[in-house]
Parts: C-alpha cells; structure tokens; sequence
C-alpha cells in the first residue's frame, strides 16, 4: 500500500510568546499516515461490499472508497485528518474512524448518503481501499487484501483519472459552469471544510 | 518517507485578533489562522465569541467562492484550537501593487476598477459585507490575467441593509484615500462598474452618498 502523510495540525502557542516559527505535531507519538491501495478492473464488488457489511474477518478493518467521486487525493487525506481531529474532540458522527472518512466525503448530512455515494457499491469497478494508522499495515493485512479484491492493483497517480467530475459536480451540486478541474477540486474541498457548519 | 525536518509553521502576521502562520499542508503551501484568547473576556464568553467568529469568516469564505468571487480555499476548521486552514495564495496584495505600478494607466486602472467591482458586486448580492475593505485585503494571484482575490474575512457578517453595503464602500474609499493620495479616478471607477455589474447596486451608491456626509457611525442621537 502506498502510505500518504497526512497533514500535522497546527497547535497553537501561548498568546503571550511571540514565536516566529512553532514546530508542528509534535507530541512524540508518531504521526498518523493514511495507507492507500487503488484497484482498477475491479470484478468481485457486490461480494466483498456484502462481506465488509457483514463485518467479516477475512477482511481488515479500512474504507472501500469508490474512486469514481474522488478526484485528487487530497480529498481523502483531508476526509481523514477530519476523522481524526473528530476523534480527539469526540465529536464523531459515526461509530468508527473508518466510517467517519466516508461520512466526511459526502456533502450532506446523512450517514447512509453518504455509504451509498462514497463507498463501494455493487456496481464499482474502481476502488481505493484506505487505511490509517501511526504504524503501515502488516503483510498479513496486505496480503488479506490482495485476496480480496479481485482486481487490479495501481499506483497512487492513477486516482485522478478514475474520477467522474459530472459524477462530482452534481453530488456537491456545483452547477454545470465552465471551470477547471482544479477550481472544482477547490469547491469540493471547501464543502468539505465546511460540512457541519455551515448552516 | 523519513522526514528530513520537522515542519514548522512560521508567523507572518499578528494582528489584534489572530495571527497567521505559513504551514506546509498535505504538500500544498498553506497558511493557518488562529484568533487567539483573549485573556480580559470570561473564559465561557471568550470561547462563544471566538468560535463564533471562526466559524462566520470561513462561512463567508466559503459562500462566496461558491458563487464565483476568487478566495482563499478554506481546507480545514479546526473549532477547538480556533484554527481555520486555508490556501496559501501566491501573488501580491493590490496595495504593493499600485504602489509599485503608480501612477496606474488609465487602461490598467479601468481593468483593475472592474475586477474589484465585479468581486465586490457578487459578495454584495450575496449579502455579505467584507468589513474590512483595503487594497491590502485584496491581492492578485500570480500569473497572466491574474484573478483579484479578497482576503480576510475577520469582521464579515450577513447583512441585507443597504447601509451595512454603503459603509464597506466607504471604508474603502477611506482606505484608498489614505494609501494611495492621488487615486480618486481609481474609487470613482470602482463606483462605476460597480453600478454596472450588480443588481442591488444603485441604492447602495445613494446611500454612500448619506455616509460619506456623516462619517461610518450612524449618530447615536435621537
């Protein structure tokens, strides 16, 4: 799996020290790092969608994420830190860390919306599974997941590619107006900031 | 990956409200808000009112790059540690740069007028007022035919009165005055395009009229 750092929080300093620079994250425990494995030609979907449900053991414990609503990987990582930062202030929405990332992708407010748009789906042919953890997965892990997902393997670069920006425009309802992708992905992480204050 | 340094978040500016700090994030350069306690308010008081402010500028951020108006993508909110995360805009405040193009050309300054009268037109139809108006609130992304974009939005709020529209324009007009002396053609072209480009723009140029007779503070008497 391709491990992503994710971004060190920002602690800030007493009022009273005017410090020009302040080390970031630095509690001493290592630093949580998202894990990430994209499969394409994806064949077995509907089946390992029914087996992640059942919460079988012969697969670990991650996010399936269908890669069709994703385009960069700075949505994840920013979904993730958000779980993370929810679980320090025990302010989840959900019950797990890994159901926290997807509740984060989705614009709206409704926990199965949000399974149903951002997780994978029987009809999913790419899928990015997500891990987060201060340690990489095993082997052991690694190679559960290689049997489990019948498809193929690919690099981290290819996620971009796998997106369906109409797909993205109508689920953050962004309009149908020119712009570039890049300003899409702008609007798509502000709805995510967003989320949960915005009203 | 080893880290070879520890990122470190560097201060660029302390104001009377926050600072803000440059930080690397998630690879992309970023800068960090964070309003700060304030040691005189009661703790339970200070808490409302710095969350609650945290939480409105990245709401008017937030609204306004939706409808089009160039802001600084808000990434993350951090309520707790009253930290807004956003992106860090590569380009120079309008204030450098008119003083270091001055004098302006009458067709440069025309383009300029527009861009940010398009921009303030949009916020205002939207019902947001800035607050905090000045040509160091504004910049210019770096590039060709950069795109102007506002810039702190510490003091905006939501309003639908003609009045709140009109004193942002004024303090603006104030603010231009002060830096930059022999720009009055600049702000009477801002004026103008701004009548041209938004629909609720006539009564708050009226109404600017009425502002600039007695000041920003409506009178306290009667």
């Amino acid at each position: 799996m391709h491990p992503i750092p994710l971004p060190p929080l920002f602690a800030p300093p007493p009022a009273d020290v005017p410090l020009a620079t302040v080390p970031l994250a630095g509690d001493g425990s290592p630093p949580y790092v998202m894990y990430i494995q994209p499969f394409t030609d994806v064949q077995n979907a509907a089946e390992v969608k029914k087996l992640l449900m059942a919460g079988d053991p012969r697969v670990p414990e991650m996010t399936l994420v269908d890669a069709s609503n994703i385009l960069d990987i700075f949505q994840l990582q920013l979904a993730c830190t958000k779980a993370l930062l929810s679980q320090r202030d025990n302010t989840m929405t959900t019950r797990t860390l890994y159901a926290e990332i997807l509740f984060n992708l989705c614009p709206t407010n409704k926990i199965s919306e949000a399974f149903r748009k951002f997780g994978i789906a029987d009809t999913s042919t790419a899928v990015l599974a997500v891990m987060v953890g201060q340690q990489p997965p095993s082997a052991e892990i690694q190679n559960m997941l290689a049997t489990l997902i019948k498809g193929t393997p690919v690099g981290v670069d290819s996620v971009p590619g796998l997106a369906d920006v109409k797909a993205v425009n109508k689920i953050f309802k962004l309009g149908s107006g020119q712009r570039t992708r890049n300003e899409t992905l702008s609007l798509v992480i502000g709805t995510m900031a967003l989320k949960g204050i915005m009203s | 990956m080893p880290d070879t340094q520890p990122p470190v978040a560097t201060l660029i500016k302390q104001g009377a409200e926050a600072r803000v700090y440059t930080i690397p994030f998630a690879g992309r350069p970023a800068i960090v808000k964070e309003r700060f306690r304030k040691a005189y308010r009661h703790p339970t008081l200070d808490e409302k009112l710095t969350s609650r402010r945290v939480v409105q500028e990245a709401r008017c951020l937030h609204r306004i790059r939706r409808a089009g108006v160039d802001t600084p993508t808000v990434y993350l909110v951090d309520l707790k540690a009253s930290t807004i995360y956003m992106e860090f805009i590569d380009g120079i405040s309008v204030r450098d740069h008119i003083l270091a193009t001055s004098p302006l050309n009458h067709q440069h300054e025309r383009e300029l007028a527009t861009k940010i009268a398009k921009s303030l037109g949009v916020m205002h139809d939207m019902d947001i007022v800035h607050g905090d108006l000045t040509t160091s609130n504004m910049m210019m992304r770096a590039g060709d035919n950069p795109s102007l974009v506002l810039i702190d939005f510490g003091l905006s709020f939501v309003s639908t009165l003609v009045e709140d529209k009109a004193v942002d324009l004024y303090v603006l007009e104030r603010a231009l005055s002060s830096t930059h002396p022999d720009t009055d053609s600049f702000f009477q072209a801002i004026l103008n395009a701004y009548a041209k480009n938004s629909k609720g723009g006539k009564p708050v140029l009226k109404k600017l009229e009425d502002v600039r007779r007695r000041g920003r503070k409506r009178t306290a008497f009667g």
